[in-house]
């Protein structure tokens, strides 16, 4: 046969074989791709015999490596020349189990890969998968979950393309307590866990000072109880203060502070710290030396990007009767977060064992070689590791890595046994396999000569054993199955889990396995004992059991207590034995709140109080019971007391009048010494009785006030005596000195304010037919009813609300309505300067409304037929504005014609002479004031100079001063033709309103162009401006109603009539018409806001004015509001047609309901001759 | 290199079967070529290794074994062509053994790259594979002749096949003469031209094929 047949038939068949496996084939060096890299890796290897039959430099499967397979790779490299790749990172994945600390699985949960922030969310099964992770390399992970503690792992992520499945553990947060920030505090939670600090220590995310209410969640994490102890966050790994690098970590118990304002999470403020007591679970440090009070032990916080804890000073063991073990650790800390009291191994705050040698002490830290062996041929070339944990089954220790098969690795452990669990794992092409888990191996490190201990942990595939049944062997009925899980450790992907159903091998009533997943969970609905059997199914349809593990479910956990209350001093005193049934032994017992009175304690491993007490003392507490499984139960509050009493008095609730009131002497006062035999209650008001058999206090009380009286313990080693205040408040009376007036139409109801009210409600009823005639509901003290039938028989009564309650209706009280408009006629003479109204003001105070024109005139508003002179009288002057402060002054400015100047004057009472605060010279117009901030006086007026005249708005001082907010003449508005004149405006005798009480005044200015008037603006007046020459902002008036037309920018058609403040911020009250429509109306105008509300309409033509009136600008438009409460208002309008019989109506407008009625005409007549 | 070696005797013994057994025909010729036939001991000479004759084939990779008397002559150094990518666009080994130089060569190029580089005007060149350079170091015939192993060597065409060429029949022979005494004037340019002539013919009229 000639060779070079025999030879090419051989290539072809390589040929052929290989090239199925090409891209795979010559992935020399294992990144993903073919490049020069890996041709450079056959060349220097050509002549030498293939180490495998896939080996990836064969690329022709010969079984040698020539330099043909170089070529033959070179044309399968991905890039052109075989230019070298950027090797793809190495990624894996993580299958991640979330379990509850107690039961189940957690949902909702959330993944954060703290290198890159990424996130994934879980299952309903509790089941996340976190991709993209850098393979073979530690992977820091944060979880997160409604309700939960935060959780931090380390994992130690598999080779590329593996998922590697790990559980990690939960556990909830304890519920929050609700504190003010602004308040220091001092909070005891769960275990006795503690954290104080200072009012408005807190800072939200933006680090601004938090106000208001906070939520404190406090969670410790028993780490002696070894579900409990899985939910441990972070890695058994700390670096300690002034160290670079981490070092195993042993600890002691770990407490979550977390604080939150609605759901956003706080810290501490620069500079603040806070006093925390950590729980201590267990008291033998790792050298076997025991815990003591007064040692010191590093503190450490949780980083939460790396999972690494950080040391941040020590803490001092102190007493702690809440700690399951009678310990606690105090500390200050700087920040919240996961706070652990850890000694490192034979390091930072590990004391030496007791007898040891300074010099050369025992080692407390070893190291374990480890090798998981796989004894399997087939798998040589392939990708493999092993997923090794180790548990110190002495401390509150456990890791997890990830290793190579069959090749040792040195691992540092500590003191005690310390037991190893392995998982091998094939990956191929993406997927993960099981190929077995070892049995556990256990290894004890004591002396010197255990270091470098070989472990084993061999899997042997041909074992016949699947899978683990991790399951606790006690459980509560009608309680949460605790955690319990089946998982496969060998066997082919997917699993599917079943419970076995035999009749040796079932679960409990009411506890379930997921197919999917192996979670074991549920309620059991029966006690017994069980046997339970899992059956593991492999992808293949393979089925395999695992497991035959005896549980118990048990009753729940019990705790019966007889504990005497009292004792002698100087006599021995116990407890009677406690008896403790159910749950899961053995048991422990602990105090949950409170303090146990000086002299005796409690023995943490009976339950029995004991001691002999030497001085009076009294302690209030809950015993609590925790079994072997974290079960707790808790008794009812016990009190113990010794010796004298000592009392102190209690703050207790308010008495309500009316209402019975009971309490126990026990609620008024507490006892802080020896036990009590005897109570003597003296000084109880009438109302009040006090029952010594029962010791119970009962009345009713039938007034508010504050009631004392004494309370007195005595027994036979002495007594104690206590003053105790109790408050009577709070009831809801129904008003009182109800008074009725018709003024015309409309009905005037009064009555005395209701302490605490939150509004009224006055019901009209007619006797005749008893029917309610009228509803309404009023928030003052008074209400104003129009439209009622004259000829009915009426009654009113009222109702006082206070929030959603209501009071007994008052008595009822008949009331009379006038049939007509009453007019008001007011005399003027022709020899005296005539004045209209120019200003008008209803002060409360005395139920008189006050009018601004020739003197500033008084009238009674419930008997409008007659009318006096608040301020001089009508020879007095021209008053152009007037406020009353609510002191009862007032402040108005008038024309003195005796210098024909403008005066401001103040008078501090009504009943007092005003003083002159301020002459204006020369004053063009009418200077208009009002309430000003901080109860100063505004003053708006034109200052008649030289060509014109200068608009000014001022602070007015009390020596006279002013401090001009506004000094100009003219502001030039974008977009108007020509510019505002305030001079105009002012010789038209339109006054200008300047209205108070807000750190805003706002000014109505009218604005002109040659061609005539555009409309009205309002200015918008800073207070606290000091700037006189600024442009005040324009409030948008054109958004106020569509009934007013855009003219220009903050410009409508229309007039201001009159502004003024309602008293509530940033509002004012506006009459505004429209002469154009004849429309007008009142509105609230929001200056914060900009927006307006339309509050009652007014038409010109119809109410206004009266048919066939018309303003004329020349003699201008009386229009004045003033509030009659916050409720209702009193508009005055009308135009002087008649100069010598002018009427001026006023209108009720109830502000809630945009409602409004004639009350009253008021009528200026003239006597004399006209001179 | 004790591997190499054994590689080399092992493809000599082939070559001469196959040598014996192939028909006369044209074919790729990997050729040894020298310009000179002597070389004063002392003195540097240097041999070309080519391929000729590639009709349409290309030469994507080779690796040879060069064999010469290493008591007559001395290897310097090798310098491989640029027609398979010059030792950017490929990988380039050259190891010497006691008598003989393992060459190799695979270039990163594609098919098409080559051809375009062993092509002139569409049709293909000869293509000079690489270039050694020896000195003589006793007087003698110093013989110089080319093996490879057929299960690790060979040259390789397009798709890395294997490609079937002829190697030359008789070893090329380089005259290895005493030291000159003294420095002497440059060879007379017609005299060296005619040498080489001769060389060339020799070489042809014994040159055999070899298949794989």
């Amino acid at each position: 046969m000639n060779i070079r047949f025999i030879k090419t038939f051989v290539v072809i068949v390589a040929t052929l074989a290989s090239l199925s496996a090409y891209s795979k084939t010559c992935d020399v060096d294992g990144d993903g791709d073919i490049d020069k890299l890996d041709i450079n890796e056959v060349f220097v290897a050509r002549g030498q015999n293939a180490s495998a039959a896939d080996d990836p430099r064969d690329a022709d499967g010969n079984g040698v490596i020539t330099s043909r397979d170089g070529r033959m790779c070179s044309l399968q490299c991905d890039a052109t020349r075989c230019a070298i790749v950027e090797p793809a990172p190495a990624i894996a994945s993580l299958s991640v189990q979330l379990f509850d600390s107690l039961s189940g699985t957690v949902a909702e949960a959330s993944a954060t890969v703290m290198a890159d922030e990424s996130t994934f969310d879980g299952n309903q099964d509790g089941t996340i998968l976190i991709e993209g992770l850098e393979a073979s390399e530690l992977s820091t992970v944060h979880f997160s979950a409604p309700g939960y503690a935060s959780q931090v792992q380390r994992f130690s992520v598999g080779p590329r393309g593996s998922t590697t499945d790990y559980p990690v553990t939960m556990i909830k947060r304890q519920p929050a307590v609700r504190i003010s920030a602004q308040i220091q505090q001092s909070l005891v939670g769960f275990d006795g866990a503690k954290v104080s600090f200072a009012a408005n220590a807190f800072v939200d995310q933006q680090g601004q000072i938090v106000t208001g209410d906070i939520d404190v969640f406090i969670t410790p994490v028993d780490v002696s109880v070894n579900d409990l102890a899985n939910a441990f966050p972070g890695a058994y790994a700390g670096i300690a203060e002034d160290e670079a690098e981490a070092e195993p970590l042993v600890s002691f118990g770990t407490t979550e502070y977390f604080f939150s304002q609605n759901g956003e999470e706080l810290q501490l403020a620069a500079g603040h710290q806070a006093l925390i007591e950590l729980p201590i679970y267990a008291t033998q440090y790792p050298s076997g030396e025991s815990m003591q009070i007064g040692d010191e032990i590093p503190l450490w916080y949780l980083n939460e990007s790396t999972g690494i804890w950080e040391q941040e000073g020590f803490g001092q063991v102190v007493a702690s009767n809440l700690s399951t073990t009678g310990l606690a650790l105090r500390g200050e800390v700087s920040h919240f977060s996961w706070w652990n009291v850890d000694v490192i191994p034979g390091g930072a705050g590990d004391p030496l064992p007791p007898g040891s040698n300074p010099a050369n002490p025992p080692p407390t830290r070893f190291t374990v070689n480890l090798k998981v062996v796989v004894e399997n041929d087939s798998l040589e070339g392939l990708s493999t590791y092993a997923k090794v944990t180790g548990s110190n089954i002495n401390i509150a220790r456990k890791g997890t890595i990830q290793m190579p098969i069959n090749t040792v690795v040195g691992l540092l452990v500590i003191r005690g046994t310390t037991c190893f669990d392995a998982s091998a794992f094939l990956v191929d092409q993406g997927n993960t396999e099981l190929l077995g888990a070892s049995p556990r191996v256990c290894v004890e490190m004591l002396t010197e000569q255990d270091d470098g201990k070989l472990v084993e942990l061999v899997i042997d595939q041909n074992e016949n054993f699947w899978g683990i049944l991790t399951m606790p062997t006690c459980h509560i009925v009608d309680e949460p199955f605790r955690t319990a899980r089946v998982v496969a450790v060998k066997g082919v992907k997917v699993f599917s889990y079943f419970s076995l159903l035999t009749q040796e091998n079932r679960l409990p009533e009411g506890v379930f396995v997921n197919g999917t997943t192996g979670v074991i969970s549920g309620t059991p609905t029966e006690t017994g004992d069980f046997n339970v059997g899992m059956l593991i199914q492999e992808g293949n349809g393979d089925n395999h059991l695992v497991g035959n593990i005896p549980i118990v479910v048990n009753e729940p956990l019990t705790l019966e207590t007889q504990v005497p209350e009292q004792a002698n001093l100087n006599e021995s005193y116990q407890s009677e034995v406690i008896s403790t049934s159910g749950g899961c032994p053995p048991y422990r017992y602990k105090l949950a709140e409170g303090e146990l009175p000086d002299g005796v304690v409690l023995d943490g491993l009976t339950g029995v109080i004991s001691g002999v007490p030497t001085a009076p003392a009294t302690g209030s507490f809950l015993l609590e019971t925790v079994d072997g499984e974290g079960n707790r139960v808790r008794s009812q509050p016990l009190t113990i007391s010794f010796g004298t009493p000592a009392l102190s008095a209690n703050t207790l609730p308010s008495a309500i009048p009316g209402q019975l009131w009971t309490a126990m002497v026990e609620d008024l006062v507490s006892n802080l010494g020896g036990p009590i035999d005897e109570f003597v209650v003296t000084g109880l008001p009438d109302w009040l009785t006090f029952d010594p058999i029962t010791n119970e206090f009962s009345g009713t009380p039938f007034e508010s006030g504050i009631v004392t009286f004494l309370v007195r313990a005595i027994n036979v080693a002495g007594e104690s005596e206590v003053e105790v205040t109790l408050a009577v408040s709070g009831a809801i009376n129904p008003p009182t000195n109800i008074t009725a007036n018709s003024v015309g139409t409309v009905l005037n109801l009064t009555w005395q304010a209701v302490e605490n009210a939150t509004g009224y409600i006055v019901r009209i009823v007619d006797t005749d037919t008893d029917i309610e005639v009228r509803q309404i509901q009023v928030s003052e003290n008074q209400a104003w009813i129009p439209e009622l039938d004259p000829m009915a028989n009426l009654v009113a009564s009222i109702t006082t609300l206070a929030g959603t309650s209501e009071s007994q209706p008052s008595e009822t009280l008949a009331v009379s309505i006038g049939e007509m408009v009453p007019t008001l006629n007011i005399i003027r003479d022709f020899d005296l300067p005539y004045e209209r109204p120019n200003d008008i003001y209803y002060r409360p105070q005395t139920g008189r409304l006050l009018i601004a024109g020739g003197g500033i005139i008084s009238v009674d508003l419930n008997n409008p037929d007659t009318y006096g002179y608040a301020v001089g009288d009508a020879n007095t002057g021209i008053a152009s504005s007037l406020f009353a402060d609510d002191a009862g002054g007032i402040t108005y400015s008038v024309l003195d014609f005796t210098s024909f100047r403008y005066k401001i004057r103040r008078q501090s009472r009504f009943d007092l002479a005003a003083t002159d605060i301020k002459t204006l010279i020369p004053v063009r117009g009418y200077p208009v004031v009002n309430q000003g901030e901080n109860n100063s006086t505004i003053l708006a007026y034109n200052q008649s100079l030289v060509g014109g005249s200068v608009f000014r708005i001022s602070r007015l001082n009390s020596n006279g001063t002013e401090s001009f907010l506004v000094n100009n003449d003219d502001f030039l508005k974008p977009g108007l033709a020509s510019d505002v004149f305030y001079r105009q405006e002012l010789i038209l005798r339109r006054e200008i309103a300047a209205i108070g009480g807000t750190a805003l005044t706002a000014v109505p200015v009218k604005a002109f162009t040659n061609a005539g008037i555009l409309g009205e603006s309002l200015l918008l007046i800073d207070q606290s401006s000091t700037d006189p020459d600024s442009e005040p902002s324009l409030f948008p008036l054109q958004n106020c109603s569509p009934l007013f037309d855009f003219v220009g920018q903050g410009v409508v058609d229309g007039q201001i009539n009159d502004l003024i403040g309602t008293g509530k911020p940033n509002e004012l009250l506006a009459l505004i018409d429209n002469p154009a429509s004849d429309v007008g109306g009142l509105l609230k105008l929001n200056t914060l806001s900009g927006q307006c509300v339309f509050v009652s309409g007014l038409d010109a033509l119809g109410d206004t004015y009266g048919e066939g009136e018309h303003w004329d600008p020349t003699l201008g438009l009386v229009s004045e509001i003033t509030l009659l409460n916050s409720q209702y208002a009193l508009v005055i309008v009308g135009v002087p047609e008649s100069f010598q019989d002018e009427v001026y109506r006023v209108w009720l407008v109830d502000l809630s309901s945009g409602n409004r009625t004639q009350l009253l005409n008021i009528r200026y007549s003239f006597e004399g001759t006209d001179a | 290199m004790t591997m190499l070696n054994g590689k080399s005797t092992a493809g000599g013994v082939l070559c001469a079967l196959l040598m014996l057994l192939a028909p006369p025909s044209k074919a790729l010729l990997i050729s040894l070529e020298a310009a000179d036939t002597s070389v004063a001991s002392g003195e540097q000479i240097g041999l070309q290794l080519w391929a000729r004759d590639l009709g349409t084939e290309i030469v994507s990779g080779f690796e040879l074994d060069v064999n010469f008397n290493s008591s007559l002559m001395g290897f310097d150094n090798s310098l491989f062509g640029d027609a398979l990518g010059n030792g950017i666009d490929s990988l380039q080994d050259s190891l010497q053994g006691s008598g003989s130089i393992n060459l190799a060569e695979i270039s990163f190029l594609s098919d098409a790259e080559l051809e375009g580089l062993q092509s002139n005007g569409g049709s293909r060149v000869d293509v000079l594979l690489a270039s050694l350079f020896f000195t003589g170091s006793s007087v003698g015939i110093a013989e110089f002749s080319l093996s490879f192993d057929p299960l690790f060597g060979g040259v390789f065409g397009s798709g890395a096949t294997d490609l079937t060429f002829d190697l030359p029949s008789q070893p090329l022979l380089i005259e290895v003469q005493a030291a000159l005494a003294a420095p002497v004037s440059e060879p007379n340019q017609f005299a060296m031209i005619l040498m080489m002539f001769i060389n060339l013919v020799v070489a042809a009229k014994f040159s055999g094929r070899v298949t794989r």
